[in-house]
C-alpha cells in the first residue's frame, strides 16, 4: 500500500475507527514513511515499542486535529490544483517564510481576455493584485476589474459544490453520470449535443474543444458573450473580408477622432489602449503640440467625456455625421444639413492635415457597416499601417447563440453543455432562452455562481475563479498570459478546461496537465521562466496587412440601423462598473460610483434635457419603457450629455440569482433588447416609448449631481500658453513651521489631465486597505467609505458638459486643519510630513472631518466590518488594521507599504531609493496619472512632477500646505485641431 | 420710610410660607404629577435612544461625511447656550437690588444648571467610542499621553465640567438658609430629616451668613468668567476651523450673545410658568415681568446686531467661500432654518417695544418660546449649511434628520423638564433667604434716619 493511499484511507475514519485502522497498519511501511514525512522529529521507535498503543492515540489525535491527509498533495485526484508546480516570483525564498509576502505572476479576466497581473500573497492567501509590469499590453496598469477580481475570488456567494437538479451533488456523481452520457454522444458523433462558451482567447482551451470537435463531429460549439467583440470582427469583416483586432499606435498620431468611442472606457482594450493613448499625449504636450481628441456620440462615456472637442449628435444621426466626417476628411464637399457642422468641419479638416497620423475610431457596439465605413476612411487616410493597425482577432468565436436557440426550440438539442456563460440572463429575453431550455433533457452548467442558468439545469458545476485555475487565455494583444493559480480551490470548483477533459477524455487531466499537453515541447527552463513571467514572450500578434474588400451591394445599401427615423430609440452599453452582469455579485464594483455620475448601486436610463423637459423628467424619477409588448422600469438620470432621440441604458442588473450582492439591484435592460439577432447584438432599437412613473427612490450618490460646477478647483493648461501653476500654496507666511525634517518628505502628484475617471484606484486602494463595503443605504445617507475619492467635474472650456476627473485622497496637509481639531491627538503628524491616523486612540469626535477642508475622512458610523463574511476576512491586508465602529480613517499614503521600506531601509542602512515606495493607486494607475514618492530626493518622479509648470495645490489658499498636489488639465491651444 | 419696611417684611415672611406650601402641600399636585409622567414618558425614550445608539452607533443619526456635526452638537450649544445665559442672568440679578433678584436667581440658576446636565450629555454620547469620553480630559496616565492642547475640544470639555462645577456649587450654597428654612417650617419628621440632611447645619448665624455672601459672591463671579470663556471656547470650536460660514473672530461675541439670550428666553418663559402653576403672581410681580422683557428685548436686538455684523462682515470680506456660504444660507437648500431665526428669534422681540406687550406675560411667553425655537435653528444654521458643502462642491452631501437623533433631543428635553420640575417641587423655588436679605438691608438702612 501506497504512502498516499494510507493517508486517503485514514483521512475518511475519526476517533475510534482511526485508531483501528492506524492498528491494522502499525507495522506498514507506508505509515512509517507517512509519520517520517509529516512528524519529522518522532522517533520510529516508538512504533515499535512499549510506548506504541499511546504513540498510535496521539497520531490518531493529531490526524483528526490537523488532517494529516490533507496535507497530501502528491495525489493527483486530491491534487486538482497543482500548487506544488507553481513557482513563486520576485522573491524567491529557499524556504517559506510566514507571513512574508509571496508575488505570483498570473492574470485577470475582462470579456474573455486576459491582462497580466502580479498577485500578492500571504500566507498563501491573494491578497492584492497588480499590474504585471512586464506584460506587453498591461505594462503595470489595472483597471478596476482587476483590482476588484479578489473580491469575486473570495466571494461568499460563489458556488460551492455540483448541483443535481437544484440539490447538492459532487464531482464523482457527475462524472459518472457524463462517462454514459458521453459514451451514447460518442455513438452517435455528438448528434444532439451542443456545447455553449464565451468566445474563447485560451489556445490550449481552443485546441481541447477543436480536439472534441474533431472526436465528435456532430457536436456544434457556440459562442455567446453579452457584449464581446462580435461586431468588430463583424466589421472589419465588411472592410477587410475576415475577422481583425483593430489596434492603434498613438505615439505616431497627431489627431483622434473617436466616434462613439469607447477606448478609454471599461472594457478589455482600456488598461493597455488609456495607457498608450495618456503617454502619447503627455508626450505631444512637452512637444508643444497635443494630442487632440474629437468625439462624437448619442450618448457619452469616459471617451467622450474625455475629448477635447466633444460634440452631442442625435443617435440616428450618427451614420450621417460618419459620411460627412469621411467627406470633410478626404477633401469632399461638407454638407450644409451635416449633423455637427462646424465639429465635422474641425475634425475633418484635422484628419486631412494629419493624413497617416490620425487615428478614426469606433464604438465596439456600433452596427458593422458603420465600423466599415470607418475602417474605409483610415484606410483612405492613409493611417492603416500607420497609426491604425489590425491583427488576428484575440478571441475565437463560433456559431452564434441565436441559432442555438433556435435549434433548441425546435427540439435538435438533446445536451446543452454551457461553460462559463450565464443565456438564462444575459441573452435578450425575448429571444426566449429560459423557455428553450426546458425543452433540453440534459442541460449542464458551470459557473461561478449559482445564477439564473444554473437554476434551470440539470447540473450545476462550480467553476474556478482565474486567480485559482491553470489557464493561457491571450491578452487584446496577443499575448499568451499564464494564469497560476494563487491558492487552493476555495470550494472545490474546477476550470473550463478541466470541466471540458472530464467530457472528452476517459480519465479527466487538471489544468496544469492539459497546459503542459497543449504546449507540448517546452521545456522545463522555459516552463519556469513562462511561469514566473506569466506570460509568453514574444506571443503579441504581428501585424497583418490588409486590404479593403470590394463593398458588397447588400452592405453598401442604406445602413439597417443608421436609418435615420423620428422615434426614441434605445442605446444598451455594458455598465461600467459592472460589466455585462457577470461582475454583478462584486460588492467592490457595486459600491465603486458610476465614473459620469457617481451612482452606486443601480443602472439607470440616461436621458437628453430636451425629453425630460418634454416628459417632465427629473432625474431620480421613475420612467417605464417600452418597446412592442416588452416594459422595464427604471430610474432616469437627466443629462446634457444625453441625444434627445435615445435613451441609454446599461447591462448587469436586475439579477433574478447569482448571489446576494447582484440580487435585487436595478432592472435588466435583456428584458427590453428585441428578439431580431441575426448572428449579432444590435445594441441600438428603436420603437422605444417611455412614460412617467412619478418620482423614485434617491440614488445612491457619492457626488451630487449639481455639484460638477469647477470653479477654479480645476485649472486647465492651453499648450504654448504661460503656465497655470504657481507655487502660493507654499509660499504664505505661517505660524507654524511643520515642514518634515527627517530626511524624508512623502508626496503625492496628481495629472488630471492624464486621470480617465476609470476607477482603478478607487478599487485598488479598497483592496489594500481593509476598506468596507457599505451598501447602498449608507452610501445614499453619506457614508461611503473610498479612501480615494475621484471627483468629477465638467470641463466648460469644451463647450459640452465633459469631464475633468479629480481623485482626492488626503491631501497630508503640513498644517493640518484635522489635527488641530482632534482633542486626542489620533491624528497627528509625522517627521516625514505624513498626517497620521491613529485608530486606537479616535475617540470618534469626528472634529477632524468637520476641520477638513478636502473632505477627505470617513468615519465609522456603524459597524461596517462586523459581517464581512469569513471568506472575504481572507482577502484583508494583514498589515492595515480593519477599524472598528466609532473611528474615523482616511488614506494613509500607504502608510504600510512606506513602513516596509522605512524597516528594510534600516536594516540595510541603504536609503529607500526614488520611486520604490508606491501607494496602491499610483501603482494601480493605468495612465500614471498619479505619481508619489519622496519629494526630498530631487530625482524621484512626485519631485520632477512638482517642479513641472502645470503645478498647483487644491485650495491652496487657505494654507494647509497640502502634500497632494496637482497638475492642470491640457487644453489644445485655440483653433489648433 | 417704615412703612415700605413693613410691608416688604410681610412681604417676605408670606414669601417664605409659600415657598415653603409649594414645597410641603402644592395645590397643583395633579398638574405636576401630569407634567412629570410625560417627562419621565420622555426620559423613559432617552434611555431606549441611547441604549439603540449604544448598541448601533452615532449612525443611528442621520450624520454624515460632511455633515458630521449635526443635532448632537445643535443640541450641545443650544442647552449649554441657556445654562450659560441662565448663569450670566443670575450673575447680573447679583448686581441689582435685591427685591428684582429673589423671585428670579434662584430660578436662573437651576435652570443654568439644569440645561448644563442636559447639555452635558451630548459631547459624551455623539463620540464613536463614548466609552473612552474621558480621554478628553487631562489625568495622569501610564502612558504619559496628554489631550491634544491645540483642539477647542479639550478647553470646551474642560469649560463644561468648570461650569457644571461652578454653577452647581453657586445652586446648592444658595440652596442652604432655604433648605434650612423648610426644615425648621417641616411639618413631619422626615421632612425635618431631609432636608435637615440637606441644610447641612445652617443656623443662620451673622458668621454664616457672612460665609455664605462670600461663597455666592466667589461662585458668582467665577460663573462670570467661565460663561464667556465657555462660549468662546464653543465658538472657537467653529472659528477654529478654516470652514466657510465658522472661520470668524467675531463669532465669540456672537455666541455669547446668542447664550445669553437663549437663556433670558428660557428663565422668562420659566419663570412665567412658574408664575402662573404656582400662582405666585404676588411674588413675581408685573415689576418682574416687565424686566424680563426689558432683557429679553435688549439680549434679542444685541443677537440681532450681531447677526448684522456678519452679515456685514462675510460681504465686506468678499471671500468666496464665505459667500457662498451667506448665499445658501438666505437661498440654499437649508435656508428655512435662517428665516425661521429671522421670524422666531429676531422678528417677534420687536413686539416688546409696546409696553402693554411687555407687560403681558402671555405674550412675554409668547416671544420667549420662539426665541428659544428660533435660537435653536440658529445653531442648526451654523453648523449644517456650512458642513453639508464647505469648499470642494464634490464634498457636498445632504443631511436629513433622523428619528433616532430627534428622540435623543427630545428625551434630553424631557429629562432636563424632569430635573427642573423635581427642583421647583421639592425645593425652594424662590430664594426665601434674599427676601429676608431684603428685609434686613432695608431695615440697616433705615437706621440712620429713626
Amino acid at each position: 500500500m501506497s504512502r498516499d493511499a494510507l493517508a486517503a484511507e485514514l483521512a475518511g475514519a475519526a476517533g475510534a475507527e482511526l485508531l483501528a485502522r492506524l492498528e491494522a497498519h502499525a507495522e506498514s511501511a507506508a505509515l512509517r514513511q507517512l509519520v517520517a514525512r509529516h512528524y519529522p522529529g518522532l522517533g520510529l521507535r516508538d512504533l515499535h515499542g512499549g510506548g506504541r498503543r499511546r504513540f498510535l492515540s496521539l497520531l490518531a489525535v493529531s490526524l483528526a486535529a490537523g488532517g494529516l491527509a490533507a496535507c497530501g498533495r502528491s495525489d493527483p485526484e486530491q491534487d486538482v490544483d497543482r500548487r506544488d508546480r507553481i513557482v513563486p516570483f520576485v522573491r524567491q525564498p529557499t524556504d517559506m517564510v510566514p507571513s512574508a509576502a509571496m508575488t505570483y505572476a498570473s492574470g485577470w479576466m475582462v470579456d474573455g481576455l486576459a491582462n497580466g497581473a502580479w498577485v500578492t500573497t500571504r500566507n498563501g492567501r491573494p491578497i492584492k493584485l497588480e499590474g504585471n509590469p512586464d506584460h506587453p499590453w498591461t505594462r503595470g496598469g489595472t483597471d478596476s476589474f482587476g483590482q476588484a477580481s479578489l473580491y469575486g475570488f473570495y466571494d461568499p456567494d460563489r458556488s460551492q459544490s455540483v448541483r443535481y437538479l437544484d440539490r447538492a451533488s459532487d464531482w464523482p456523481e457527475f462524472m459518472t453520470a457524463m462517462r454514459g452520457e458521453m459514451a451514447g454522444f460518442a455513438a452517435r458523433h455528438g448528434e444532439g449535443l451542443r456545447l455553449l462558451t464565451p468566445p474563447l482567447a485560451s489556445p490550449s482551451l481552443i485546441y481541447q474543444i477543436e480536439r472534441l470537435q474533431a472526436a465528435l463531429p456532430a457536436m456544434r460549439w457556440h459562442t455567446h458573450a453579452p457584449v464581446g467583440r462580435g461586431l468588430l470582427y463583424a466589421g472589419t469583416r465588411l472592410a477587410f473580408g475576415e475577422a481583425l483586432e483593430t489596434r492603434w499606435r498613438f505615439d505616431r498620431a497627431r489627431v483622434v477622432v473617436a466616434i462613439d468611442g469607447d477606448f478609454l472606457d471599461s472594457g478589455p482594450q482600456q488598461t493597455g489602449a488609456s495607457r498608450e493613448w495618456q503617454a502619447a499625449r503627455r508626450r505631444s504636450a512637452a512637444e508643444g503640440r497635443l494630442l487632440t481628441l474629437h468625439a462624437a456620440a448619442a450618448t457619452s462615456g469616459l471617451t467622450q467625456a474625455k475629448a477635447d472637442f466633444p460634440v452631442c449628435v442625435p443617435a440616428r444621426s450618427i451614420a450621417a455625421l460618419v459620411s460627412a466626417l469621411a467627406s470633410a476628411a478626404t477633401g469632399g464637399v461638407l454638407p450644409e444639413d451635416a449633423p455637427a457642422r462646424a465639429w465635422v468641419a474641425r475634425a475633418g479638416a484635422a484628419l486631412a492635415a494629419a493624413r497617416g497620423a490620425g487615428i478614426v475610431t469606433i464604438g465596439a457596439l456600433q452596427p458593422p457597416e458603420l465600423q466599415a465605413e470607418i475602417h474605409r476612411l483610415n484606410m483612405q487616410l492613409g493611417n492603416v499601417g500607420q497609426t491604425v493597425f489590425h491583427t488576428r482577432p484575440a478571441l475565437q468565436e463560433a456559431d452564434d447563440a441565436a441559432a442555438l436557440i433556435a435549434d433548441m426550440q425546435a427540439g435538435r438539442v438533446d445536451a446543452l453543455v454551457m461553460l462559463d456563460v450565464n443565456p438564462a440572463y444575459a441573452t435578450p429575453a425575448a429571444l426566449g432562452f429560459a423557455d428553450a431550455l426546458a425543452r433540453v433533457r440534459l442541460a449542464v452548467h458551470a459557473g461561478q455562481h449559482v445564477d439564473e442558468t444554473a437554476i434551470r439545469s440539470t447540473w450545476h458545476l462550480p467553476l474556478k475563479h482565474p486567480l485559482e485555475s491553470w489557464g493561457d487565455p491571450r491578452a487584446l494583444d496577443g499575448t499568451v498570459t499564464i494564469l497560476q493559480p494563487t491558492m487552493r480551490p476555495l470550494y472545490g470548483g474546477r476550470s473550463v478546461a478541466e470541466v471540458v477533459s472530464m467530457l472528452a477524455e476517459p480519465e479527466p487531466r487538471d489544468g496544469l496537465a492539459l497546459l503542459h499537453w497543449a504546449w507540448q515541447g517546452g521545456s522545463a527552463e522555459k516552463w519556469h521562466e513562462w511561469i514566473e513571467s506569466g506570460l509568453i514572450a514574444g506571443t503579441a500578434f504581428p501585424e497583418r496587412p490588409v486590404k479593403l474588400a470590394p463593398i458588397k451591394p447588400a452592405a453598401a445599401a442604406p445602413l439597417r440601423v443608421g436609418t435615420p427615423s423620428a422615434g426614441l430609440r434605445l442605446l444598451v452599453r455594458p455598465d461600467p462598473t459592472v460589466w455585462d452582469g457577470t461582475e454583478a455579485n462584486n460588492g467592490w464594483l457595486q459600491e465603486l460610483p458610476k465614473p459620469l455620475t457617481k451612482v452606486t448601486w443601480s443602472n439607470y436610463a440616461v436621458i437628453g434635457p430636451g425629453l425630460a423637459r418634454k416628459h417632465g423628467f427629473a432625474t431620480g424619477d421613475r420612467a417605464r419603457l417600452r418597446i412592442s409588448a416588452r416594459t422595464i422600469d427604471v430610474p432616469v438620470w437627466v443629462t446634457p450629455e444625453q441625444a434627445d432621440d435615445c435613451v441609454t441604458v446599461t447591462l448587469g442588473y436586475g439579477r433574478q440569482a447569482g448571489g446576494a450582492v447582484a440580487e435585487g439591484l436595478g432592472f435588466d435592460a435583456y428584458a427590453l433588447l428585441p428578439p431580431s439577432y441575426a448572428g449579432r447584438q444590435d445594441w441600438e432599437t428603436g420603437g422605444l416609448a417611455i412614460e412617467r412613473e412619478g418620482a423614485g427612490p434617491a440614488f445612491a450618490l457619492t457626488q451630487m449631481p449639481d455639484a460638477f460646477d469647477p470653479k477654479d478647483i480645476v485649472r486647465v493648461q492651453t499648450v504654448g500658453e504661460p503656465p497655470v501653476g504657481d507655487d502660493r500654496a507654499f509660499t504664505q507666511p505661517t505660524f507654524y513651521d511643520r515642514a518634515p525634517d527627517d530626511g524624508r518628505s512623502w508626496g503625492m502628484v496628481i495629472d488630471i489631465d492624464a486621470c480617465t475617471g476609470c476607477n482603478a484606484c478607487v478599487v485598488a486602494c479598497q483592496a489594500e486597505n481593509n476598506i468596507p463595503v457599505v451598501g447602498a443605504e449608507q452610501v445614499r445617507d453619506g457614508r461611503d467609505m473610498h479612501w480615494l475619492r475621484v471627483d468629477r467635474y465638467e470641463a466648460p472650456e469644451t463647450g459640452w458638459p465633459g469631464a475633468r476627473f479629480v481623485p482626492v485622497p488626503c491631501m497630508h496637509c503640513e498644517n493640518a486643519p484635522c489635527e488641530l481639531g482632534c482633542p486626542v491627538e489620533a491624528t497627528l503628524h509625522d517627521h516625514e510630513g505624513l498626517n497620521l491616523q491613529i485608530y486606537n486612540r479616535c475617540i470618534g469626535t469626528r472634529a477632524c472631518s468637520s476641520y477638513c477642508p478636502y473632505k477627505v475622512r470617513h468615519f465609522n458610523y456603524l459597524d461596517y466590518t462586523a459581517d464581512t463574511a469569513p471568506s472575504l476576512q481572507a482577502q484583508f491586508n494583514p498589515d492595515v488594521t480593519v477599524r472598528a465602529r466609532g473611528v474615523m480613517e482616511k488614506c494613509t499614503y500607504c502608510v504600510q507599504r512606506i513602513v516596509a521600506a522605512r524597516i528594510a531601509s534600516d536594516e540595510s542602512d541603504r536609503p529607500i531609493a526614488p520611486d520604490s515606495v508606491q501607494t496602491a493607486c499610483a501603482q494601480a494607475c493605468p495612465t500614471q496619472a498619479i505619481v508619489f514618492g519622496d519629494m526630498k530626493q530631487s530625482a524621484s518622479a512626485v519631485a520632477q512632477a512638482k517642479r513641472d509648470p502645470r503645478h498647483y495645490a487644491l485650495l491652496g489658499e487657505l494654507n494647509t500646505r497640502p502634500h497632494t498636489t496637482y497638475l492642470a488639465a491640457l487644453a489644445p491651444r485655440g483653433g489648433e485641431g | 420710610m417704615p412703612g415700605v419696611s413693613v410691608a416688604r417684611d410681610r412681604a417676605a415672611s408670606a414669601a417664605g410660607a409659600r415657598v415653603a406650601g409649594i414645597a410641603f402641600h402644592p395645590a397643583w399636585k395633579r398638574r405636576w404629577l401630569l407634567a412629570f409622567a410625560i417627562c419621565c414618558a420622555l426620559v423613559l425614550m432617552l434611555l431606549v435612544a441611547l441604549l439603540a445608539l449604544f448598541y448601533e452607533g452615532v449612525g443611528l443619526w442621520g450624520n454624515n461625511i460632511p455633515v458630521t456635526w449635526a443635532l448632537d452638537i445643535v443640541g450641545y450649544d443650544w442647552w449649554i447656550g441657556i445654562g450659560c445665559g441662565g448663569l450670566m442672568v443670575s450673575a447680573w440679578l447679583g448686581l441689582s437690588e435685591p427685591g428684582l433678584r429673589a423671585p428670579l436667581d434662584r430660578l436662573a440658576q437651576t435652570i443654568a444648571l439644569m440645561a448644563a446636565i442636559g447639555a452635558a450629555i451630548y459631547p459624551i454620547i455623539h463620540l464613536g467610542r463614548p466609552w473612552f469620553f474621558y480621554w478628553n480630559i487631562p489625568y495622569p496616565n501610564r502612558l504619559d499621553l496628554w489631550p491634544q492642547f491645540r483642539s477647542p475640544l479639550v478647553w470646551d470639555a474642560m469649560a463644561i465640567l468648570g461650569f457644571l462645577t461652578t454653577a452647581f456649587c453657586l445652586w446648592t450654597t444658595g440652596l442652604l438658609p432655604d433648605l434650612a428654612l423648610l426644615r425648621d417650617r417641616a411639618d413631619s419628621r422626615w421632612r425635618q430629616v431631609i432636608y435637615g440632611v440637606a441644610a447641612l447645619g445652617w443656623r443662620g448665624s451673622a458668621g454664616q451668613w457672612a460665609r455664605w455672601r462670600h461663597a455666592q459672591l466667589i461662585f458668582a463671579v467665577c460663573g462670570l468668567l467661565i460663561v464667556v470663556s465657555l462660549q468662546s471656547g464653543a465658538a472657537v470650536m467653529f472659528a477654529g476651523t478654516a470652514e466657510p460660514g465658522w472661520h470668524d473672530a467675531l463669532l465669540p461675541v456672537f455666541f455669547l450673545m446668542v447664550a445669553i439670550y437663549s437663556g433670558v428666553a428660557a428663565i422668562a418663559l420659566i419663570a412665567l410658568l412658574v408664575r402662573a402653576v404656582f400662582d405666585l403672581r404676588d411674588l413675581i410681580s408685573a415689576r418682574h415681568v416687565a424686566s424680563l422683557g426689558l432683557l429679553l428685548l435688549t439680549t434679542g436686538l444685541a443677537t440681532t446686531y450681531c447677526y448684522m455684523m456678519s452679515f456685514f462682515a462675510t460681504a465686506l470680506g468678499g471671500d468666496r467661500y464665505e459667500l457662498d456660504v451667506l448665499g445658501r444660507r438666505g437661498t440654499g437648500p437649508y435656508a428655512w432654518s435662517l428665516w425661521i431665526v429671522f421670524a422666531c428669534a429676531l422678528l417677534p422681540i420687536h413686539l416688546l417695544w409696546s409696553g402693554p406687550l411687555r407687560r403681558s406675560p402671555v405674550a412675554l411667553a409668547f416671544v420667549s418660546l420662539l426665541a428659544l425655537i428660533g435660537l435653536w435653528m440658529d445653531r442648526f444654521m451654523i453648523l449644517v449649511i456650512t458642513l453639508h458643502r464647505d469648499f470642494l462642491p464634490s464634498s457636498e452631501h445632504p443631511y436629513a434628520v433622523s428619528l433616532w437623533a430627534l428622540a435623543t433631543f427630545f428625551g434630553i428635553a424631557g429629562f432636563v423638564g424632569a430635573l427642573l420640575l423635581l427642583a421647583l417641587r421639592y425645593l425652594p423655588v424662590m430664594a426665601i433667604g434674599e427676601f429676608r436679605e431684603g428685609r434686613l438691608r432695608l431695615r440697616a438702612a433705615e437706621v440712620p434716619g429713626e
